[in-house]
């Protein structure tokens, strides 16, 4: 299975580089990709309408950039990687706008309870704010490995950081949520 | 995994969050409509002479290098060979050297006669000419 898994990607690399097929190509692309990034923006930005934005800012890089993608990494790969940069460009850019401090992303909790796709109970906001506290880093790492279940090899690609930090980050982050609960309890 | 704690387990996995009805196909549907042109270079094949290229530039360092030994070697064989006409020149004047010739060079008086007097009759051709015409 995982071989034929290759096999379509390579056939879609190929793909996107033909002009007649590129279209079609990037459809099967954006349609098998398109959840697991949404999620990923989600879960970094907490707003449904600011994520699906930086969603469409992603797929349209990725678009306007498939010349240079000649398929060393993996495609879900490249697009994390985007997906990833777009987010944190997005958070700079608010901190910015509501001047505060980097370490102090308490500004986009505020989006969870203006946010009409939210039906989290109080449990859930404070896990979300347990999760905020975190540096991006650490934040990222628990998001990737605790929702989305991915390999510490496929994180690794993606942050470019060695598996053992991001195995580290992961038990500090998981201790920083714990100590968050025990706190506030 | 006894570090996904209590509290972890207790939530699972849902963080609250949704999305509208039928988000992702309409998601998908829209965004490759507002698409743009793709930014597609096409690969171009190399022609011919592109080919051949990297061939034609050795073939032509090599004719060059060659040129430019043939015309040293022609240059130094030039000098060379006016010093050897020289030196049979001065070679013939010595008359040890036509002793040796006759020892050595298994070169006989008759030889030696008959150049001598075929320069001679030579020699008496020109300034008979050359008394001709000043008459």
């Amino acid at each position: 299975m995982a071989s034929t898994d290759t096999y379509n990607e390579e056939q879609l690399i190929e793909q996107l580089h033909d002009p007649k097929l590129c279209h079609a190509a990037f459809a099967k692309i954006v349609e098998k990709y398109s959840q697991g990034i949404y999620w990923q923006i989600r879960r970094m930005v907490f707003n449904h309408d600011d994520a699906n934005d930086i969603m469409q800012n992603v797929f349209l890089k990725a678009w306007s950039n498939i010349d240079n993608f000649r398929g060393s990494a993996k495609l879900s790969t490249w697009l994390y990687k985007i997906a990833i940069n777009e987010s944190i460009t997005f958070i700079n850019k608010e901190r910015a706008r509501n001047e505060a401090s980097t370490d102090d992303d308490s500004f986009l909790l505020n989006n969870i309870e203006a946010d009409p796709y939210f039906d989290g109970d109080e449990v859930q906001k404070k896990l979300q704010r347990a999760i905020n506290s975190l540096p991006e880093k650490q934040r990222l790492v628990f998001n990737m490995r605790y929702y989305d279940e991915m390999k510490y090899e496929d994180i690794s690609e993606i942050l470019g950081t060695s598996v053992g930090a991001l195995k580290a980050s992961y038990h500090h982050a998981l201790k920083k949520i714990e100590t968050f609960f025990e706190d506030c309890d | 995994m006894k570090q996904e704690s209590d509290i972890l387990s207790k939530l699972g996995k849902d963080a609250g969050f949704k999305v509208p009805e039928n988000y992702f196909a309409d998601f998908n549907k829209k965004l490759m409509e507002s698409l743009p042109e793709p930014n597609i270079t096409p690969q171009l094949k190399p022609s011919l002479w592109l080919r051949v290229r990297p061939y034609v530039y050795m073939a032509a360092m090599f004719a060059g290098i060659w040129c430019t030994m043939r015309i040293f070697n022609d240059l130094s064989g030039a000098g060379s060979a006016k010093m050897q006409v020289q030196a049979i020149v001065n070679g013939l004047d010595d008359e040890k050297n036509i002793d040796d010739l006759m020892i050595y060079g298994g070169v006989d008086k008759y030889d030696i006669l008959t150049y001598e007097d075929s320069v001679d009759a030579e020699q008496s051709g020109i300034v008979a000419i050359g008394s001709d015409e000043s008459k």
